[in-house]
C-alpha cells in the first residue's frame, strides 16, 4: 500500500512523520497536473491513496493580492472530483482551504467584494459538497488545526523563502498525527465503548463523604467542568460510543446522584451498562465486555485515580487507559481535543450511530426476556421483521462499517473500506446483500451482511452482529444467497471459515446450515461446499 | 564547541538525513556529505529550531550548513 503525496508547495518533510506508511512525494507543484493527467503516477495502480495537501495563498496567486484573474483553487476543486470519480479505489484525502491573515484588504476584507474571507468560504463549501456525495475524499478541517494551534506556531515565512515550505515541524507533526487519525476513523476502527469513573471524574469529590447533592457539579463555579464534561459525554453517545460506569461506591448513593442531583447532564438511560460496586475494577471490566457482547480492545478507561489506571492498564493490556488532565479545568477540552479524536474519531456518523444506546439497552430487556420463555416462544414473542437488500449503493458506508467492526460471528473478517464495497456493489460479478433487522423493542437497523463472488461461487464474506444471535436471522441471509447464486447457476455454493482469535463463536457455522466440510488446512481454515442446484 | 553539542547535532543530522551516524563527525558539512543536499538541509534546519527553541532566520539557514557551526549554535542556546 503506497501513498503519493501531492501539493503545491515544499512538503518533503511531512514524508518521514508519515512512517511507517510508504509516502512518495508528486514532483514539485505537480498537484493539478497530477489529478488531471489520465497517465499521471496518481492515477498508477502503484498508489491506492493519494494525499493533497496544499498551501491556499499559493494557489490564489496574484489573486491574493487583489488583482483579476484566474483562480487555480476552483480548478482544485474541479481536479479532485474528476479524480476520485475515475479511481474509486483510491482513498484521497485533501483539505479545507485555509487563507493567511495576511490580507491585502486589512479591515474591510469582511465587507468588501474582494473579500478573501468570502472567497474561502465559497471555495469550502464547495469542497465540503464534493466530498459529501464522493465516498472516497476524506476531508480534514486545516482551518481548525489553524484556529487551535495558531498561525504564528505553524506556519514560518523563513522556511517559506528559503525552501517553499510553509509550515514548521509542529505543523508537520500535527498534519501527520491528523492524517492518521483521520484514516483510522475512515475505516471505522474507532473503539466503541468508553468506561467512566465516577468520583472525581463525572463529579467533584466523592459522593460517599459529600452527599448526592453536594458533590461538584453546577453552572456556575468550579463545578461547571464536570458539567461540561457530561455535556461532551453525552454528545458522544450520539456518535455512536456506549458509555459505561465502574465506579467503587455504594450503589445506593450514586442511585441517589441519578435520582435527585437536577446537575447531572447524564441520566441511567445514558450508559449501556452500569457497575458500582467494589469489585476490583479490572473484573467489572470484563463483565461489562461480556454483558454488551464487545472485545476488550474497543474499550477506553477514564478515571482520575492513577492506582485504577495503572491496575486497569496493566491487568487489561488491550484496554487504552489515557493519563488524565491534571486540572479539572481541562478536562473538557482534553477529551474533546485528546481523547474523541484518538480513541474514538468518526468520519461517518448515521442514524444507528444515534440511538446504539438504546439497543444495547433493550438488549438487555431482550435476554431477560429470553430467559423466562422457550426459545421457539422467544422469538415469536419478538415479532421479528427482516428486510433484505441486494446491492443498494446507499448502504456501502454501513457494509463497510460491518466489515471493520464485526469480530465474532465473522466467517472470513475480511476487512472492506467504502471504496471497496462500491466495487462490489457495481460489479457483476459480487452480490452484497445486506439485512436489516426491527423487531417490537425497535429498530437495530443492518446486521447482517454477506457479499458474494459468483465467478468462484463463493460467499467471500458472512457476519452478524452480535446483538441478533440466536434469533434465525442468518437462515434469511442464506436463502437469499442461494437464490441469488441458483440465477447464476451456480450449482455448488462454497463456504469459508477462517480462524482468528475472536471468532470461535463461528468455527462451525456452516456444518449447521447444511453445508458439508470439503478441507481443512493446518492454520485451521476450513473450506465448505453446499450442492444448491 | 562542546563535545555534548556535536554529539547531539550529529544525532539529530543522522535521523533527518537517514544515514547512520557514523557517516559523519565534528567535521562533517554540506560539501562532506552528498545526503545533506538543500531539502535535507531545510529539514535539519526545521528540526533545529524544534529541538532547541531557536528561531533561525535565512541568513543562519544559509551559513549553518556544518556540524561545527551547527554545534556552536545550540551550546549559545
Amino acid at each position: 500500500m503506497k501513498t503519493l503525496l501531492l501539493s503545491n508547495i515544499n512538503m518533503q518533510p511531512l514524508v518521514s512523520l508519515l512512517k511507517p506508511a510508504e509516502v512518495v512525494c508528486g514532483a514539485y507543484n505537480s498537484i493539478l497536473m497530477d489529478l488531471v493527467d489520465p497517465n499521471s503516477p496518481a492515477a498508477s495502480d502503484e498508489f491506492d491513496r493519494v494525499f493533497c495537501l496544499f498551501d491556499t495563498d499559493a494557489l490564489l496567486g496574484d489573486v491574493a493580492y487583489g488583482e483579476e484573474g484566474p483562480d487555480q483553487c476552483e480548478t482544485l476543486i474541479a481536479a479532485l472530483g474528476q479524480f476520485c470519480n475515475r479511481h474509486p479505489g483510491k482513498i484521497v484525502i485533501a483539505h479545507t482551504f485555509c487563507v493567511s491573515t495576511s490580507r491585502w484588504l486589512s479591515f474591510a476584507d469582511l465587507a468588501h467584494p474582494q473579500s478573501l474571507r468570502s472567497r474561502e468560504t465559497a471555495l469550502n463549501e464547495r469542497l465540503v459538497a464534493l466530498a459529501r456525495e464522493t465516498t472516497n475524499l476524506l476531508l480534514i478541517d486545516l482551518e481548525a488545526i489553524v484556529r487551535r494551534h495558531g498561525e504564528a506556531a505553524l506556519m514560518s515565512s523563513t522556511f517559506w523563502y528559503a525552501g517553499r515550505i510553509r509550515y514548521t515541524k509542529q505543523m508537520f507533526r500535527i498534519l501527520a498525527t491528523t492524517i492518521q487519525q483521520a484514516l483510522e476513523a475512515y475505516a471505522n476502527r474507532s473503539r466503541k465503548v468508553l468506561v467512566l469513573d465516577l468520583d472525581n471524574t463525572l463529579w467533584g469529590g466523592i459522593v460517599g463523604e459529600l452527599g448526592p447533592l453536594d458533590v461538584a457539579l453546577s453552572e456556575e463555579g468550579g463545578g461547571r467542568c464536570f458539567r461540561d464534561f457530561q455535556r461532551a459525554l453525552k454528545a458522544l453517545t450520539k456518535t455512536g460510543v456506549l458509555l459505561a460506569i465502574c465506579s467503587k461506591n455504594n450503589a445506593a448513593d450514586v442511585d441517589e446522584v441519578f435520582d435527585r442531583n437536577e446537575m447531572m447532564i447524564l441520566g441511567r438511560e445514558d450508559f449501556a451498562s452500569l457497575r458500582v460496586n467494589w469489585q476490583p475494577k479490572p473484573e467489572n471490566i470484563v463483565d461489562i465486555a461480556n454483558a454488551l457482547d464487545l472485545g476488550l480492545d474497543s474499550f477506553v478507561f477514564i478515571d482520575d485515580n492513577p492506582v485504577e489506571r495503572a491496575l486497569v492498564a496493566s491487568t487489561l493490556p488491550e484496554v487504552a487507559v489515557p493519563e488524565f488532565p491534571r486540572r479539572v479545568e481541562d478536562l473538557p477540552q482534553w477529551f474533546a481535543r485528546e481523547i474523541v479524536p484518538r480513541y474514538f474519531g468518526k468520519y461517518f456518523i448515521g442514524e444507528e450511530d444515534r440511538n446504539k444506546t438504546a439497543q444495547y439497552r433493550a438488549n438487555e430487556v431482550r435476554r431477560t426476556l429470553s430467559a423466562n420463555l422457550d426459545l421457539g416462544a422467544f422469538l415469536a414473542e419478538l415479532g421479528i421483521e427482516c428486510t433484505l437488500h441486494v446491492d443498494s449503493a446507499d448502504l456501502v458506508t454501513r457494509a463497510a462499517q460491518m466489515t471493520q467492526k464485526t469480530n465474532q460471528f465473522n466467517l472470513t473478517t475480511r476487512r472492506y473500506q467504502v471504496p471497496d464495497l462500491k466495487r462490489f456493489v457495481d460489479s457483476k460479478d459480487h452480490a452484497v446483500i445486506l439485512l436489516d433487522y426491527k423487531d417490537r423493542f425497535g429498530s437495530e437497523g443492518a446486521v447482517g451482511l454477506a457479499i458474494l463472488d459468483f465467478p468462484a461461487g463463493r460467499i467471500d464474506t458472512f457476519l452478524m452482529s452480535c446483538r441478533v444471535i440466536g434469533r434465525g436471522v442468518e437462515e434469511r441471509i442464506i436463502g437469499k444467497a442461494i437464490e441469488l447464486f441458483r440465477q447464476r447457476g451456480v450449482a455448488k455454493m462454497v463456504g469459508e471459515f477462517i480462524p482468528t482469535r475472536k471468532n470461535g463463536l463461528v468455527a462451525s457455522f456452516y456444518e449447521g446450515h447444511g453445508f458439508s466440510l470439503v478441507s481443512r488446512a493446518e492454520d485451521g481454515r476450513k473450506l465448505y461446499e453446499r450442492i444448491i442446484s | 564547541m562542546s563535545e555534548r553539542a556535536v554529539r547531539e547535532i550529529i544525532a539529530l543530522i543522522a535521523v533527518e538525513l537517514e544515514i547512520p551516524e557514523s557517516r559523519l563527525s565534528a567535521a562533517s558539512s554540506t560539501d562532506t556529505t552528498p545526503e545533506w543536499d538543500s531539502v535535507g538541509h531545510l529539514n535539519i534546519c526545521l528540526a533545529i529550531q524544534d529541538r532547541y527553541g531557536v528561531s533561525l532566520d535565512m541568513d543562519a539557514i544559509g551559513e549553518l550548513t556544518s556540524v561545527a557551526a551547527l554545534a556552536a549554535l545550540i551550546d549559545k542556546t
